[in-house]
């Protein structure tokens, strides 16, 4: 699975295509991921281990750069790798029943998977030290309470209200979301003067493009813009 | 979008990809598919 989800990743970074907006979700209806295969990981030698482990962090590092839209449509439970998987996406919806933990310390380990540095950035420093110091789990209400989550459905509400958002998003003006994107990432890493400047280098990129002049022109017009992605 | 092992690609929507961890017999686990690539530890 990390093999596949780094070519995915990369491929979507050199050619998103005409791909807008991505969901991510799990096969089943119980878990929508368990972390690292534990099975798969009891006789790896650390050599081992670490090399499996660059390869994860390579998915993770790609999933973040990924220039589309990526909605995580959480329809089970999401621990450790699973959560820390959750915390790179754009945002997260989940169903009502799926319970989250960062269970590394438990197992002799700690989140590596970018958790400790996603987490408290999401949730603050105080809670972060809570869910990752003890490994315990958690529920959707206080993922939703916490910011983990931006919305929790019943199950079968799930993938109707995930679709709905993403769809959505794809309606919208294809290089406006991808630079309105990269704005709030990567100025959330600067100070706010810096994510000012970096804001107005991505604003001025649209200035000049098809789907600019589209917009404006089908307002004027009062009818639905055609956006082209140029 | 090509075919994957461990997950699914469809297209879903106009201009829209949903991707499913498709390892539900291990929780969707992931397990990096290490044993392709590594020339260096081998496989696991």
């Amino acid at each position: 699975m990390g093999l596949d989800l780094l070519d995915l990743w990369t491929g979507l970074i050199e050619d998103p295509g005409d791909v807008r907006c991505v969901i991510l979700t799990g096969a089943g209806e119980r878990i929508f991921c368990a972390g690292g295969d534990l099975k798969q990981r009891r006789d790896l030698t650390p050599k081992q281990w670490q090399h499996q482990h660059e390869i994860f962090e390579r998915g993770r590092d790609t999933l973040l750069e990924c220039p589309v839209p990526v909605i995580a449509a959480i329809n089970g439970h999401a621990y450790a790798g699973g959560l820390e998987t959750v915390l790179v996406c754009d945002f997260a919806y989940a169903v009502n029943f799926a319970r989250f933990a960062l269970t590394e310390v438990t197992l002799g380990i700690m989140p590596g998977g970018g958790g400790t540095q996603t987490l408290p950035r999401v949730v603050g420093e105080r809670r972060a030290k809570e869910i990752i110091l003890t490994g315990k789990p958690f529920s959707a209400a206080q993922a939703l309470e916490w910011g983990i989550l931006n919305r929790v459905c019943e199950p079968a509400d799930l993938m109707p209200a995930v679709l709905e958002t993403a769809q959505a998003i794809c309606d919208n003006a294809l290089l406006s979301i991808r630079q309105a994107k990269k704005s709030i990432h990567n100025g959330l890493q600067m100070d706010l003067r810096r994510g000012f400047m970096f804001e107005i280098e991505a604003y001025n990129r649209l200035v000049d493009t098809e789907d600019r002049r589209e917009g404006v022109l089908a307002f004027n017009e009062k009818r639905k813009p055609r956006f082209k992605g140029k | 979008m090509k075919p994957y092992e461990t997950i699914l690609t469809e297209i879903t929507g106009d201009h829209l990809l949903t991707v499913t961890l498709n390892r539900p017999e291990v929780g969707n686990a992931k397990t990096p598919g290490w044993a392709l690539i590594c020339s260096i530890c081998g496989p696991a």
